[in-house]
């Protein structure tokens, strides 16, 4: 995907290298790269925290399927890989770097949050290592996120926009992807998420789709003429409508299906419940849609 | 054709296939909740039946797993269970658990414990309340 997105504005890039070879800075020095890890090792603690100061992700690791947990950590290392492709560490201008960068991430969340862990005696030297290994997985996967978006929001930004462009309409997708997985993924571990699905009755369930939709299309429309990001492929207003915050929600709504089956939701349950629960997790998959931009 | 429409600044393919999907998937959940507040009373209560799946040796003792099929649309919380074991009208040992949820048309499974193996008596297992959640 990265050779494919990074090949549509080749004329930027190359500026992009010109500039920086004038500038004398082809690549980060050791120190540099350093800072950008300290910089990771902030973003990863950001993004961790919540989820580590929550009791149903401690236990995540017993409960969860081995092989959903398996998918769900190597889906996270794609996402990843993709994002660096937007905001890494550092400017990656090829597939190994982000690689690399994906990689680093990963590291940097899983130390993270096991320190995390530890030094709030969540995870303690008498558990079995299948759930000391269990819980530190689970956790690292925000804490990794978090490592990778701390560039482009702590980071100098320079770049940013431009890279953000590399993608078109496609990266702009992927970003939707990336921000309401990260979102559904905070809240679908508790059990408010399950219980706030069977205080509603269809109606709410029936708002909440379409407030979900018109927050969507909210944020989606501001970002647009705010000056801050321009989308790719902007035209009228039903275009945005349909090519982004419908397509977002449809986005919302199968990130929130595959949240709700990797974490076992979906088992036993009737198609009325899944529904509600989806139009539950819909919204904060809606709004991570939303703003995926603005974080990452 | 598409090729020449993207030429023209018009719209690519891509994007006719996600706005697509989504388009299907926003209206599969309006139409989908929308009939379901259509048909739903709102009066329903939990009708739940209990099924023992498996009667399997656990630890010191047995373990009759149950599962806990709700056939109304209205969710039951906090389900309580008994399991019984008789021999000739003389009650042997009783045992219960408790369900967290029962959601609406769907499926729990639980277990209930005995020191006494099952098979050998005669098992009743029941519902004796729920919450409304």
């Amino acid at each position: 995907m990265c050779r494919r997105l990074a090949a549509v504005p080749l004329a930027g890039e190359a500026d992009e290298l010109t500039a920086r070879s004038d500038g004398g800075q082809q690549a980060p020095s050791n120190r540099e790269y350093a800072v950008d890890l300290m910089r990771a090792f902030g973003g990863a603690v950001i993004f961790a925290f919540p989820l580590v100061m929550t009791m149903e992700m401690w236990w995540l690791g017993f409960y969860m399927d081995p092989l959903r947990l398996f998918i769900f950590l190597a889906l996270n290392l794609a996402i990843l890989f993709g994002l660096s492709c937007f905001a890494g560490f550092r400017d990656t201008f090829s597939l190994k770097e982000d690689a690399l960068d994906a990689f680093a991430a990963y590291g940097v969340g899983i130390v993270a949050s096991a320190a995390l862990l530890t030094l709030l005696g969540i995870v303690t030297g008498e558990m079995a290592m299948d759930e000391i290994l269990g819980k530190i997985a689970v956790q690292a996967v925000p804490a990794s996120i978090g490592a990778m978006a701390a560039r482009g929001q702590l980071g100098d930004s320079e770049d940013e926009d431009d890279k953000k462009d590399k993608g078109g309409y496609a990266g702009q997708l992927f970003l939707m992807v990336a921000g309401a997985l990260l979102l559904a993924f905070s809240v679908a571990p508790t059990e408010e998420m399950i219980l706030i699905s069977f205080l509603m009755t269809p109606w709410h369930g029936l708002a909440l789709v379409l407030v979900s939709v018109v927050m969507l299309h909210a944020f989606v429309y501001s970002l647009e003429f705010s000056g801050q990001e321009k989308l790719p492929g902007h035209g009228s207003v039903w275009r945005t409508f349909f090519s982004y915050s419908i397509a977002g929600y449809g986005i919302a709504v199968l990130v929130s299906l595959y949240v709700l089956w990797t974490f076992g939701r979906l088992d036993g349950a009737g198609p009325a419940q899944i529904a509600m629960m989806t139009a539950v997790l819909g919204f904060p998959a809606a709004l991570g849609a939303a703003l995926a931009r603005l974080v990452v | 054709m598409n090729q020449g429409k993207a030429q023209d600044g018009g719209t690519p393919v891509l994007e006719w296939i996600s706005a697509g999907v989504g388009l299907v998937l926003t209206v599969a959940m309006l139409g989908f909740i929308g009939w379901q507040a259509w048909t739903s009373t709102g009066q329903e209560l939990p009708a739940v039946e209990l099924r023992v799946r498996r009667i399997l040796p656990a630890g010191d003792g047995w373990v009759v797993e149950v599962a806990a099929l709700n056939h109304s649309p209205a969710t039951a919380a906090a389900v309580q269970i008994e399991g019984t074991l008789t021999r000739d009208g003389q009650t042997v040992a009783e045992s219960q658990a408790t369900f967290d949820y029962v959601p609406g048309n769907s499926e729990r499974e639980g277990g209930l414990f005995f020191r006494e193996d099952p098979n050998a008596f005669d098992l009743e297992v029941r519902t004796l309340g729920y919450a409304r959640p």
